[in-house]
């Protein structure tokens, strides 16, 4: 019977261990662009905060970087939940309607293994709360403003590494 | 086709039938009927079990299609999308369900192994043959300018063609500056399993 006692030990003691790793952390990492795009799978399932530009047009809705990285990018489908605090819904209906391109702060959970949206993203960010937003724009590709960087100019890193 | 979810079947069933009406449209050439008719004809029918999902995404004008690890394909629409921007909608998803099949009958190496390019060119032409069909004003994604549309009734019929191609390049330029282009070249053989 003892035997049988401490194995239940050690199988709760693992399922509550297993638990709270599977469980989204209430307050979030703070992590910058580029360190996401570094190493996407060592946020799997964490809950983060990243400055970012948001992305989205007629099946696009992506995470871009402030600043293009050294470590190039990584693709990010972008989620908005329904369940958004009350500041965080003001915020997003002020975005350009349909398209654009909007710096901010999001925070949500950040998800692995898709894929997500049209099948070319490995990653989502499921965003519940959104601060801070620096900067929104809807510019034709000929008119982009300085405040979104691209990365896939061959000079791009050189430009900027702030993430 | 299954319900997927936020959408019973027999709600798409019904939402399907002006599509299906627009794509045999008179005023479509045969070839443009034939697109249009291999968009709707993806979804399949009611409970067919052929690995189509169809369901109702968040608020938005947005839609996607997605190919997922199983070789089952669920399409998403935008609860936001109504009328007859909804039904050009449905055929543009249909058109990449389609692509996707083709892809999945041919396999790896097929010639239906298609970068994002050459599937938003040939599903925006799909939306615009459906516009053209149901004889919309204009038709461009939601929140783009007159530079993006696909379709306007106002364009002479010498120039609706090169209109139709000009304002699909220019959506793909968008879609390039909202994605990469690194990852509009990307085939379904290296998204999908990867």
């Amino acid at each position: 019977m003892k035997p049988l006692f401490i194995s239940s030990i050690i199988l709760l003691t693992n399922c509550a261990v297993a638990g709270a790793a599977n469980k989204p952390q209430n307050v979030a990492q703070d992590v910058t662009y580029c360190e996401l795009a570094k190493s996407p799978s060592a946020f799997s399932g964490k809950r983060i905060r990243v400055r970012a530009i948001y992305s989205y047009m007629f099946e696009v809705s992506r995470l871009k970087p402030p600043a293009c990285c050294a470590e190039g990018d990584v693709a990010v489908w972008v989620d908005f939940s329904e369940e958004m605090d009350g500041n965080s819904k003001r915020l997003f209906h002020k975005f350009p309607k349909g398209m654009g391109f909007v710096l901010a702060t999001f925070e949500g959970v950040f998800q692995s293994g898709g894929p997500f949206g049209d099948g070319g993203y490995r990653f989502k960010l499921a965003v519940d709360k959104i601060e801070a937003v620096e900067n929104k724009a809807n510019p034709s590709p000929a008119h982009r403003p300085a405040w979104i960087p691209n990365c896939e100019a061959p000079s791009a890193v050189s430009r900027g590494n702030k993430g | 086709m299954q319900a997927g979810p936020r959408r019973p079947a027999f709600l798409f069933v019904r939402t399907l039938l002006p599509t299906n009406e627009a794509a045999g449209s008179p005023m479509l050439s045969e070839d443009q009927q034939s697109a249009a008719q291999a968009a709707v004809d993806a979804y399949g029918s009611e409970n067919d079990s052929n690995g189509v999902t169809v369901g109702l995404g968040g608020k938005g004008y947005g839609a996607t299609t997605l190919l997922k690890n199983d070789d089952t394909i669920s399409v998403t629409f935008g609860s936001s999308i109504k009328g007859d921007f909804l039904t050009t909608t449905i055929g543009h998803e249909g058109a990449h369900v389609d692509q996707a099949q083709t892809w999945l009958r041919g396999g790896e190496t097929s010639v239906g192994d298609l970068n994002h390019y050459a599937r938003e060119q040939g599903a925006w032409a799909v939306e615009s043959s459906l516009a053209q069909a149901l004889g919309m004003k204009s038709l461009a994604p939601h929140g783009g300018g007159r530079d993006l549309q696909v379709w306007n009734r106002g364009w002479a019929a010498a120039e609706i063609e090169t209109l139709r191609a000009k304002g699909i390049q220019n959506i793909l330029n968008y879609m390039r500056d909202h994605s990469s282009d690194a990852d509009m070249r990307k085939t379904f053989s290296e998204e999908h399993h990867q």
